[in-house]
């Protein structure tokens, strides 16, 4: 049973549908956050887990007892709203896939997919059929980490990960038009498409002792191969030469306190520049700041007990200010996270925001309701199952 | 049901929750702001200034000599010429006539088609006598005229000089036979090569009746004795079929035009036609456009994507047009987007048994290989009077090459050869590829490739009106001298930058090929009227 939801659960995730505000930088940047740091205001990067991976932070997985595949698929509801006009959208994001590996004393591997930007929409002009524009694609990343708690200091771990960009976008305005004197109409296309490549690497470390949680992540310098093409009905262009630019390039901090027995207070902020180069409008503030709070309440329940007081509630805030280009960002968050067979966990988040443009251009806001599905299945591997027991 | 079935279902189902949205139409002026085209932009009609016509032969006219219908006629001050050939070196038709005993052969036989219509003619006869003589059959069959071979030194060809005899063909029925008596000093020499064996034996046919739109067409033609005594006029058993030269039969129909006549008109007639290339000005055109619409050029990466053409209509005045068939006539318009250019050249053969001279093809390395050739084409020319016999050997292309003034083709394994007879002077495009042109020429001095590779084929417009029918303005109708034709080809790369965009105006195609179309422009030098465009500037990417 579980099997075919999950199937289903992911078929759904095929629908898009989403905001204008798409066609900005690399288009809609989506944290890479965990299962559990959804319901926490995004922010729960550094809070101790015995199976969550986090991308940015690698080196806090050093400590994870479980090997953990995570799926989170992302159904939302976006308004948007020029002024003039608003409109209501729906779809889908599928943000993360990943795998996460103990190692004992070997240390930690991770492995994992993120969408990190979205180039996905459509749009059309009111009462008129002959104009169509439409994006789709994006770059993701293909990321594999590896940490080690550092010998002899085993409060403390350390973690690289190396970020591989790849992925396509394209934007594309079809346009028909009909002459009163022809037959046929005349369609005229236009595109534009970005093909990414490129490598960049991270460093982290991971401090844990008794009720407080740290860690610090760092980007290094990294590269990406950017090749925008350009095409058009009837127009022959240059063949396209690929630019290198710098990779968007983040740090960070992250804190986790548990205060009281079942409740830890997450904080999170971080700070991404972005090569003006790599961007075809470098009018927008740069860098961004990233910042989220949040709290998680465990009921500690064991696996004898009710189903309810085994769960985990959770809430927080986030915000964002800054480019790629000027962009308000706020959002709340609610989640539960609940068991799932003997060590797997649905996690269940509810984001409630809204993103505005502040580049004294033409207005767009959204408002969205975005609810995070994340299914974690868990296992101890390399253990017998007498030893799991 | 428990807690974690009931959290499982509702996570499923909100996750495939679907909203039925039309498209979204919020946002429009923060796209535009942000580089994305969402509205439509303005047009405008432009007229485009022609600066260039140039006429060249018809591509790829598969009209080899002894294919084709045998033609002979005039259609206003045009003419189509009948040359016929008859090998008397070949033993197995000669001898069949010898043992009858009647190697007398004094007639040209002429075996009706169908219907023909009387015609006044004008034949010459000739003896080409020695294998120098011979040589210039393809010149013959080219429609060259003997004055023009002598003045090439060939002067070895027979021109009897009391041989040039006119005749009054009568209208024929089809299956009807007319026959032409050869004068007698033309009999005596053919009597005379029969018994030597030597030579060939050529006869020239061409009308009298200039101003006149008769026309013939045959099933055959022979030289034959003939029982004049007998009351049926039978012909008697001794028959000389046409020879056979470069494995095709000796005779060839050229449609000529006459001297002074303008070589700009669109036309077809046998073994060849006039196609016309129009040339324009871009960089006027673009300029007219900036002012008009006030945009900035959009030029990345040196091109220049500032507008769209979406189409344009074309109007001609034509002095006079002829046409035969019951088709309408018409043309079709191809844009031909050209990439690259070349011009390669070479000495020349001045003389007979010179060394024939290769003249390679030089398109680059990645155009053979898109042409999925082996290595570049080559062209070998050798001395011939009046001209040069060209070969074109093509590796790795099955495709034979037949031009207007095609020989043979035949191919040797992987490698395809066409043979060409090329007159003096003389210009000749072929394909050697599908997007690579070649035009050949030479004098005496020199011999000339040029080529073009094409980034668009010409594919032609289809003028239609819809499914089915054409746009009535572009065809001819009842004398109609006026034609509008509607262009949605690739005209826009015009405006890109340093690609050149020729137009070529060709005639249709008829389903009858003995069917003849000249159409003679008002304004030979612009050849249209009018060229209106309708453009609009770019959409703009985005992003």
């Amino acid at each position: 049973m579980r099997k075919v939801i999950s199937f289903v659960v992911v078929a759904c995730a095929a629908g898009f549908a989403q905001s204008p505000r798409n066609i900005m930088g690399w288009g809609d940047e989506v944290a890479p956050a965990d299962a559990v740091s959804r319901g926490m205001g995004e922010a729960g990067a550094a809070i101790r887990s015995d199976k969550s991976w986090d991308p940015r932070l690698e080196a806090r997985s050093a400590y994870n007892t479980l090997a953990a595949f995570e799926v989170q698929i992302a159904p939302q509801l976006v308004w948007v709203d020029d002024d003039a006009t608003s409109n209501s959208l729906s779809g889908s994001r599928l943000p993360r896939l990943s795998l996460s590996v103990p190692m004992g004393r070997f240390g930690h591997l991770g492995i994992g997919y993120w969408q990190r930007f979205q180039r996905t929409f459509e749009w059309a002009p009111e009462n008129d059929s002959s104009i169509a524009l439409r994006a789709e694609g994006g770059a993701f990343e293909g990321v594999l980490g590896y940490s080690v708690v550092v010998p002899g200091v085993r409060n403390l771990a350390l973690g690289v990960t190396y970020h591989r960009f790849l992925g396509t976008d394209r934007v594309f305005q079809e346009e028909k038009r009909q002459f009163p004197d022809e037959y046929y109409p005349v369609v005229i296309r236009d595109s534009v498409s970005n093909r990414y490549w490129g490598g960049q690497a991270s460093v982290s470390a991971y401090w844990t002792k008794g009720d407080i949680d740290a860690g610090f992540w760092v980007d290094l310098p990294g590269e990406v191969e950017l090749t925008t093409e350009r095409g058009a009905t009837s127009q022959v262009f240059p063949e396209p030469e690929p630019r290198t630019v710098d990779a968007p390039q983040s740090m960070g901090v992250s804190g986790a306190w548990r205060f009281a027995p079942k409740q830890t207070a997450v904080a999170l902020l971080s700070r991404t520049e972005w090569d003006p180069d790599a961007l075809s409008s470098t009018d927008g503030k740069n860098p961004r700041w990233d910042v989220g709070a949040g709290w998680q309440y465990a009921m500690g329940g064991d696996r004898f007990d009710d189903y309810f007081k085994r769960m985990t509630f959770r809430a927080g805030l986030s915000g964002s200010v800054g480019g790629p280009q000027s962009l308000l960002s706020e959002s709340a968050t609610l989640g539960a996270g609940m068991p799932l067979g003997s060590m797997g966990t649905l996690d269940l988040s509810l984001q409630i925001g809204q993103n505005e443009v502040d580049d004294g251009g033409p207005k767009l806001k959204d408002s969205f309701v975005r609810l995070y599905v994340a299914i974690t299945g868990a296992s101890l591997w390399g253990r017998s199952q007498r030893s799991r027991r | 049901m428990n807690l974690r079935s009931s959290a499982l279902i509702a996570s499923t189902l909100l996750a495939g929750c679907v909203f039925t949205d039309d498209a979204n139409q919020t946002g429009g002026d923060f796209l535009q702001e942000h580089g994305a085209a969402v509205r439509s932009a303005d047009s405008g009609v432009f007229d485009l200034p022609v600066v260039s016509v140039e006429a060249v032969p018809l591509e790829g006219v598969p009209s080899m000599h002894g294919t084709g219908p045998i033609l002979l006629g005039s259609m206003g001050s045009d003419s189509t010429r009948l040359v016929v050939g008859f090998d008397l070196q070949d033993t197995t038709r000669r001898n069949a006539i010898l043992l009858r005993g009647k190697d007398s052969l004094k007639y040209l036989r002429l075996l009706a088609y169908e219907a023909t219509q009387g015609l006044t003619v004008r034949a010459r006869f000739f003896h080409l006598g020695t294998a120098r003589d011979i040589n210039a059959l393809p010149a013959l069959f080219a429609g060259l005229d003997s004055t023009d071979l002598a003045k090439d030194g060939a002067d070895a060809v027979l021109i009897p000089a009391k041989a040039d005899s006119e005749y009054v063909l009568p209208a024929l029925a089809t299956g009807e036979s007319t026959y032409l008596g050869m004068p007698g000093a033309v009999v005596e020499r053919l009597a005379s090569a029969l018994k030597d064996k030597t030579g060939w034996f050529v006869a020239i046919l061409d009308t009298r009746t200039s101003g006149s739109d008769a026309k013939a067409r045959f099933a055959g033609v022979t030289l034959v004795d003939r029982d004049t005594a007998s009351t049926s006029a039978v012909d008697t058993a001794a028959t000389l079929s046409l020879g056979v030269y470069e494995d095709y039969s000796g005779w060839r129909s050229i449609g000529l035009r006459p001297k002074g006549a303008s070589s700009r008109v669109v036309g077809l007639w046998p073994s060849g036609g006039s196609r016309l290339r129009i040339g324009f000005d871009p960089e006027y055109l673009r300029s007219q456009m900036r002012t008009t619409f006030g945009v900035n050029p959009d030029t990345v990466g040196g091109f220049d994507h500032t507008f769209n053409i979406l189409q344009a209509r074309a109007k001609a005045q034509f002095a006079s047009v002829k046409a035969e068939g019951t088709d309408p006539h018409g043309f079709v318009i191809a844009s031909t987007v050209i990439i690259d250019s070349g011009l390669d050249k070479q000495n020349a053969p001045k003389q007979p048994n010179e060394k024939n001279y290769e003249l390679p093809v030089n398109i680059s390395p990645k155009t053979i290989i898109e042409c999925g050739l082996d290595t570049v084409p080559s062209i070998f020319f050798s001395w011939a009077p009046g001209g040069f016999l060209v070969e074109v050997k093509l590796d790795k292309v099955t495709s034979s090459l037949p031009t207007q003034y095609s020989l043979a083709t035949g191919s040797y394994s992987t490698q395809t050869v066409t043979k060409f007879f090329l007159p003096l002077n003389a210009r000749l495009e072929f394909r050697v590829a599908a997007f690579v042109r070649v035009r050949i020429w030479a004098d005496r001095n020199w011999a000339y490739a040029k080529w073009w590779t094409i980034g668009r084929l010409p594919v032609s417009d289809a003028q239609y009106r819809d499914e089915d029918s054409t746009r009535r303005e572009a065809m001819f109708w009842n004398g109609q001298l006026t034609t509008e034709q509607e262009v949605r080809t690739p005209l826009t790369q015009l405006l890109n930058h340093w690609r050149t965009v020729e137009w070529e105006i060709a005639p249709r195609t008829s389903a009858d090929p003995s069917d003849r179309f000249i159409a003679v422009p008002e304004d030979t030098t612009t050849v249209f009227e009018t060229v209106r465009l309708k453009a609009r500037t770019l959409a703009g990417g985005s992003n």
